[in-house]
């Protein structure tokens, strides 16, 4: 798993590329957990991931209830795939706010 | 105490300084007393003679003219002016004279005009009649002296001077020449005049003084005459010795035995300096020729531990780094390096699909020879066409050897080609110590035959090749000499009986347990002691995986598709998805599926991970594939911390608590959860089932 980080609009964005699983996943956590504690609204891009595993849906979790607890907003950006999968098996899609592409999010 | 007086010549000179000070000091006192008593005497003889004048010259001669009426007075006047404790005359009847009134009177009558008083003091004195000194003086007509010691001490001295009756004086006592009276005195000796006692203390001080000079005098005197001179030689030959001050001389100061002392000193110094630059000289030259052998010897040194460190270097990059993965067959090995670099070498390399090529060989000698043979043998090897016919390949090492090396450099060498489906090897084996194959079915050990001698000493050599079947469940092991040949302290050889008693035991986990087994022995024989020649081993279980005696009936009939084995360690999990998506692919899952199924069985591996194995990455993990008559089947094993029913019961699912959620997932993807049952190795197998496609067929 790689990352980059960029700025869309009002949002922090994390660009998540590979595989989010145990090896790595702890990497994704402070990643985001840095991204929240600047006080802005994050996405996270899942274009280019192609696997998440439970401790990754874990990681999100903490997150969103993180910037819940901040009022901010935490968006899921481009899941495809297994990754999309995995957030339907878990009904976090029901949790999470999804946005196909950044088109979508600019519509919004 | 003893021992530093002994040490010490100072200490001894203080010592008899202050001995010869008490005597000096005993000796004045001694004299001091004596001169006191002297001066006591001469004081006695002083009064008395003056007592003694003062009668016969002065009391008498006034008595005998008829003067006897001033006698009061004079003898008052006089007790005054001597030191006399008491004076006075006294008659012979014991009574003192002038002191009773009708003598007066007579004495008034007779002299006329003049008049005669009595002394005050009179009344008070008085002399017992039976003193027996006053009856001795009275009789004798003589002076007596006597000395007594008083109640205080005090030495008194009476005196007692007889008045003798003179025939002028016939008014009064008649004509006779007897005894009229005596002249009684007395004084102590203490009364020595203070001037006299000042005097004597005095010249007690001076003399005191004078002997305490004397003998700071004497003690300064051999302080510099004999111990300042001894210990300034002795600090100086100390400094000299201890900081090779050689060049320093001892300062002459005077002509007696020390200054010839120190002369000797100096000649010898400078003997000993002489000697001692011819030393250092010598030294020096030694040590430049040490330094440049040293350099020498170190640069040699230098290159033949290059030479080793890259020989072995060179023998480690010859070694195959990983082992074939092949579903049915396991291969582990090892290699036991010794001091030296030995010439072991083995690989294992898959052919092609049908062929596993399994080698082993043991060159001559050790060092870069050795490395050197290896690599000519590991290049030979991989390059030529002859790989599938073990003799013919051997032949061709041997000939070139033979033409190309030493005719001492040769290798002792197994070479076997297995056909990893049929499970049949050919093989060659030339000098090397016999592989042996220990069959499960058969319950037996199986020596391989030699095929012929050693390889490359000479081209003639001849070598055959020799087939035999591995049969499911057989374990081969191949070895060098250096195993078997081990020693213990007693020189006695680790042998073949102690290697097959190891590798018939039933109880190990897989093959690479074995050869941990293996070395265990081995180093309690030999006592951990350094090795005399390197030693190479290689496991080959055949149809045997690690936890297959523990498979059901129906699993062994089951076609296992793959078995993935690797470290229980999270970086593991991505190449255990990659090959599981291959098998998926094979199975003809969908897309979709195959996605879930690899996240279930990631989320499996994950929990062994992090709950069997508690994130030691100490482990293993190996995931069955079988392929059944409707189901995919995958088995998770490993050897962590047993599971039970409890750890696979799906708890109601908690989005908070994110650990979980693996098991939730599981359950959701897959047709069945199982945890088959534990057996007495512990190995924890969860089987999971999904049903196949019906593309698949």
């Amino acid at each position: 798993m790689s990352y980059q980080k960029s700025q869309f609009k009002q949002f922090q964005v994390l660009h998540l590329t590979g595989e989010v699983d145990l090896s790595n996943s702890a990497k994704m956590r402070g990643c985001l957990l840095e991204l929240l504690d600047t006080g802005k609204n994050v996405l996270i891009d899942f274009t280019n991931l192609i696997y998440l595993d439970s401790s990754g849906i874990a990681t999100l979790i903490e997150a969103l209830s993180l910037a819940k607890e901040k009022q901010l907003e935490l968006a899921i950006v481009g899941a495809n795939g297994a990754p999309l999968q995995v957030l339907e098996l878990t009904r976090l899609n029901q949790v999470f706010t999804l946005y196909d592409n950044f088109d979508e999010v600019d519509s919004e | 105490m003893i021992t530093s007086i002994k040490k010490s010549l100072q200490i001894k000179v203080t010592l008899c300084v202050l001995i010869l000070a008490l005597l000096g000091l005993a000796y004045l006192a001694y004299i001091f007393n004596q001169l006191e008593d002297k001066m006591v005497h001469q004081f006695e003889d002083e009064q008395v003679s003056f007592v003694e004048h003062f009668v016969t010259k002065t009391l008498q001669p006034v008595m005998l003219s008829g003067s006897a009426t001033i006698m009061p007075s004079l003898l008052e006047s006089y007790r005054n002016f001597s030191s006399l404790d008491e004076i006075k005359i006294l008659r012979i009847n014991g009574k003192e004279a002038f002191t009773d009134q009708s003598t007066i009177q007579d004495v008034n009558t007779r002299l006329g005009s003049k008049k005669f008083t009595r002394a005050t003091i009179a009344d008070n004195y008085s002399l017992s009649e039976d003193n027996p000194l006053l009856i001795q003086a009275i009789s004798t007509g003589k002076k007596i002296v006597s000395k007594s010691t008083l109640d205080n001490g005090k030495q008194q001295i009476q005196m007692i001077i007889p008045f003798l009756n003179k025939p002028q004086c016939q008014v009064c006592h008649g004509s006779d020449h007897k005894v009229r009276g005596v002249m009684f005195s007395s004084f102590s000796s203490n009364q020595i005049s203070d001037s006299r006692q000042g005097n004597i203390n005095d010249f007690m001080q001076y003399s005191a003084l004078v002997l305490v000079l004397l003998v700071l005098g004497l003690f300064a005197f051999f302080q510099n005459i004999v111990v300042g001179p001894l210990t300034s030689i002795v600090k100086q030959v100390r400094k000299l010795v201890a900081k090779d001050h050689y060049h320093r001389r001892f300062e002459i100061k005077s002509q007696d035995e020390i200054g010839t002392l120190a002369e000797v000193f100096n000649n010898f110094i400078a003997e000993a300096e002489e000697y001692r630059t011819e030393q250092l000289l010598e030294k020096e030259r030694l040590e430049v020729a040490v330094k440049e052998k040293t350099r020498e010897l170190q640069q040699k040194n230098d290159f033949i531990e290059q030479d080793m460190e890259i020989a072995a270097k060179v023998q480690e990059k010859l070694l195959p780094e990983t082992l074939p993965q092949i579903p049915n067959i396991e291969f582990s090995a090892s290699y036991i390096p010794c001091l030296s670099i030995g010439g072991d070498f083995y690989d294992v390399f898959e052919i092609d699909d049908e062929y596993i090529g399994l080698f082993m060989s043991d060159a001559a000698g050790h060092g870069s020879s050795a490395a050197l043979i290896v690599s000519i043998v590991k290049t030979l090897l991989q390059s030529h066409d002859d790989i599938i016919y073990p003799a013919k390949l051997v032949k061709h090492l041997n000939d070139f050897m033979a033409l190309n090396t030493p005719a001492f450099s040769y290798v002792t060498l197994f070479y076997g080609l297995l056909n990893k489906n049929t499970g049949v090897m050919c093989y060659t084996l030339a000098g090397h110590p016999s592989p042996v194959i220990i069959s499960t079915q058969k319950g037996r050990a199986i020596k391989l035959e030699s095929t012929g001698g050693l390889v490359g000493s000479f081209d003639f050599n001849e070598f055959e090749q020799q087939e035999i079947a591995l049969e499911k469940g057989d374990r081969l092991f191949i070895y060098t000499d250096g195993l078997s040949e081990a020693q213990d302290l007693h020189k006695q050889q680790f042998g073949i009986d102690n290697i097959l008693a190891l590798l018939t035991r039933d109880d190990y986990l897989n093959a690479t347990d074995i050869l941990t087994s293996i070395k265990q022995s081995l180093n309690q024989h030999t006592n951990n002691d350094t090795l005399k020649d390197d030693i190479a081993m290689l496991v080959v279980d055949f149809e045997r995986t690690p936890c297959d005696k523990y498979l059901s009936c129906e699993e062994q009939s089951l076609k296992l598709l793959k078995k993935i084995k690797c470290k229980a360690c999270s970086t593991e999990l991505c190449n255990i998805r990659q090959q599981l998506r291959e098998c998926c692919n094979e199975m003809k899952f969908s897309q979709s599926d195959m996605d879930a199924i690899t996240l279930a069985i990631d989320e499996a591996c994950a929990n062994v991970i992090r709950h069997a194995y508690k994130d030691t990455e100490q482990g293993e993990i190996t995931v069955y594939i079988y392929i059944g008559e409707r189901e995919a089947i995958f088995i998770i094993s490993d050897f962590g911390k047993t599971a039970d029913d409890k750890c696979f019961k799906l708890q109601p699912q908690n989005l908070l608590n994110p650990g979980g959620l693996g098991l939730p997932l599981i359950y959701n993807i897959m047709d069945s959860v199982r945890l088959l049952e534990a057996n007495e190795k512990h190995c924890n197998r969860l089987e999971l089932r999904k049903k196949l496609p019906k593309e698949f067929s």
